[in-house]
């Protein structure tokens, strides 16, 4: 395989929408994980880090977006944004899927770990790196949101929205 | 749950004006520049006349001169002549002729004239970029740094060709996001051809039928150039492409495809892998244009109701004596009665007989623009909140509270002489404050902007008027 980990241009390409995807697992904002997308990438320029290998550059920019996603919400006050498309009405949300819209729903701190476990296939050991956590607040977190995933899906397909 | 989770997001991207922005900021539109911003009071020095158009850039290429006269229209009196933006190479000469600029988008117009002999055409297309310098407001904590990027350039539109002067009319813009439109521009061309067609064909499925039509095994000679895995972010690979692989035999219904002259539907039905194909039949001459990993730039899909978009739009294309067969993998015949009622579309760029040019063809220029000016004026309006109003001869932007309404009507300027021109509702963001706002309801952002139908001169400016209420114009 050619060695492009380090060519900010060649990562964007294949990482950018991991990026955005790990963005809007934490955020729920499409603009935002839009943000979110331009300011790693913007880091990674600036950082200009040299990486080991292909895994290494990726779980950089999964990391520094995680930040980045997470940053967003210690603002004074959270922004949502919709860009206005010709002729269309007032921004709304957009239905993403059940699964996605549980994620959303979880309490903050899951929402990384579970996106990471389940998107990305991540291990708890990759994931404690990537979100510079320990094994043991990843394992804990991770068994509290699938947790509360499985109960709120149950409760949806017991409510009919969800058809098995 | 993980695989649901995927699929889910897998259909979820960013959109890509906003990835080509990102590619555009890292391979080479942008520069970080640790220095000070442009101040609003020296872009303001740079004062923006109404801008004339000189007679010596008329005399540059009289005819192609008109048809961007025509172009403009009455904007023309406002349209800046760009002097001296003039290279060649190859034997073909591109200036840069005019721009029309304010502080939402900058629109250009630049001749393409073979000055050596007669190599280009209506099917002229140019591969480059023009990109001017733009300054994003937002991300300014992130300490001293100061990002001067460059607005991606849209792609060049072909205006018109005049085969008298072997001179071509191309038009492209570049739209500021909330941003300070900088000076510079810069035109880089690194290729031109007339190799290339662009091709949005579409032809019912009315009649197929559920019989199996005649299918060949794909041949030695028969190339894939297109398979469900090229489509990025779609929940569906090439696990979906049937065990047994086929292609129509040509010619078993042909028909017409609406919209080209220089293909048509070959064979359209059910092929014997079980699935629906439609084999094309490409003229002489005409091909589907490859990128440079060898993947077709002609797509499909189906137009039907009742399948998700993955299913409509998965196909696998592959090359064929004469033309191309299409094969959608999850259209089955239990989908025939939905098919039948529906449409496929053929659409992309195509190969045809012509030139193609490699090489240089560079220039820089300094843009002015029509700066946007901010009224003396905020209040109630329509019952939402405004707090901002600027308006340029070429354009309204307001900042409000509005939750949609403004997206969706026009605005219109009233002249002091009591006519009327019209604005019609552009691109705008709309956000909200949903928390730290003390009461925790969201205070909502808005801003908007109108472009309008002919210029305005602010000197004649009486008022706007939106949602049948008056903002008054006191130029602040």
């Amino acid at each position: 395989m050619e060695r492009t980990w380090n060519d900010p241009g060649a990562l964007a390409r294949r990482y950018a929408p991991a990026v955005y995807r790990l963005a809007y697992a934490r955020t729920g904002s499409r603009t935002d994980a839009e943000d979110v997308m331009q300011e790693v990438f913007l880091r990674l320029m600036k950082a200009g880090p040299v990486f080991e290998s292909e895994e290494h550059a990726k779980a950089w920019l999964l990391r520094v977006a995680s930040n980045c996603a997470s940053d967003l919400f210690r603002l004074p006050w959270r922004r949502r944004e919709e860009p206005l498309e010709d002729n269309l009405p007032a921004p709304e949300e957009t239905g993403t899927g059940s699964v996605t819209e549980a994620v959303l729903a979880l309490p903050a701190r899951y929402r990384i770990p579970i996106h990471l476990y389940y998107y990305e296939d991540y291990s708890v050991a990759e994931i404690a790196k990537i979100m510079g956590k320990s094994e043991g607040t990843v394992k804990s977190r991770l068994f509290r949101a699938r947790k509360l995933l499985r109960a709120k899906l149950e409760e949806e397909k017991h409510a009919g929205q969800i058809q098995a | 749950m993980r695989d649901r989770y995927r699929h889910e997001l897998e259909r979820l991207g960013p959109r890509q004006e906003e990835l080509d922005r990102l590619y555009d900021m890292i391979e080479g539109g942008t520069e970080m520049k640790q220095t000070k911003r442009l101040s609003r009071r020296a872009a303001a020095i740079l004062v923006c006349a109404v801008l004339t158009i000189t007679a010596a850039a008329a005399a540059a290429v009289p005819a192609v001169w008109e048809g961007l006269l025509e172009q403009l229209g009455l904007f023309a009196p406002y349209a800046q002549t760009i002097d001296g933006a003039v290279c060649r190479d190859q034997g073909i000469e591109v200036r840069v002729l005019s721009a029309l600029s304010d502080d939402l988008e900058a629109r250009f117009y630049l001749s393409v004239r073979d000055v050596e002999g007669d190599r280009l055409n209506e099917y002229l297309n140019l591969r480059g970029q023009l990109k001017a310098d733009a300054i994003p407001k937002a991300w300014e904590e992130d300490g001293p740094w100061v990002r001067v990027t460059t607005a991606p350039a849209s792609s060049f539109k072909l205006l018109s060709y005049d085969p008298e002067t072997r001179t071509a009319l191309f038009s492209t813009s570049v739209r500021y996001a909330e941003e300070e439109p900088g000076q510079g521009a810069r035109l880089s061309l690194t290729g031109m051809t007339t190799r290339e067609m662009q091709v949005y064909a579409s032809v019912s499925c009315a009649g197929v039928t559920g019989r199996t039509l005649d299918s060949l095994p794909v041949g030695e000679g028969d190339r894939v150039v297109f398979r469900p895995d090229s489509i990025s972010n779609s929940p569906y690979t090439d696990a979906v492409l049937p065990d047994r692989r086929v292609v129509l035999a040509p010619e078993q219904n042909p028909m017409p495809l609406e919209g080209t002259e220089e293909m048509w539907v070959s064979s359209m039905g059910f092929a014997g892998d079980g699935c629906f194909h439609i084999r094309l039949g490409f003229s002489e001459g005409i091909g589907a244009a490859l990128n440079e990993s060898g993947e077709s730039l002609l797509y499909s899909d189906l137009l039907l109701e009742g399948k998700d978009d993955g299913e409509k739009y998965t196909f696998q294309a592959t090359l064929v004596p004469g033309g191309m067969d299409i094969l959608y993998p999850l259209i089955v015949p239990e989908d025939l009665e939905l098919l039948r009622a529906g449409q496929a579309r053929v659409y992309g760029t195509c190969t045809r007989p012509g030139t193609e040019l490699e090489g240089e063809w560079s220039a820089e220029f300094q843009l002015e623009h029509h700066r946007s000016v901010t009224l003396d004026w905020a209040g109630e309006l329509a019952g939402r909140q405004v707090q901002q109003v600027t308006v340029s001869p070429l354009s309204v932007t307001i900042t409000s509270a509005d939750q949609g309404g403004f997206s969706r009507v026009p605005l219109y300027a009233v002249r002091k002489d009591g006519s009327t021109v019209a604005a019609e509702p552009g691109s705008g963001r709309y956000s909200n404050r949903a928390f730290g706002t003390g009461s925790g309801e969201p205070v909502w952002e808005a801003y908007n902007t109108w472009r309008f139908e002919e210029p305005v001169d602010l000197e004649e400016l009486a008022c706007l008027t939106l949602l049948d209420e008056t903002i008054p114009v006191e130029q602040g």
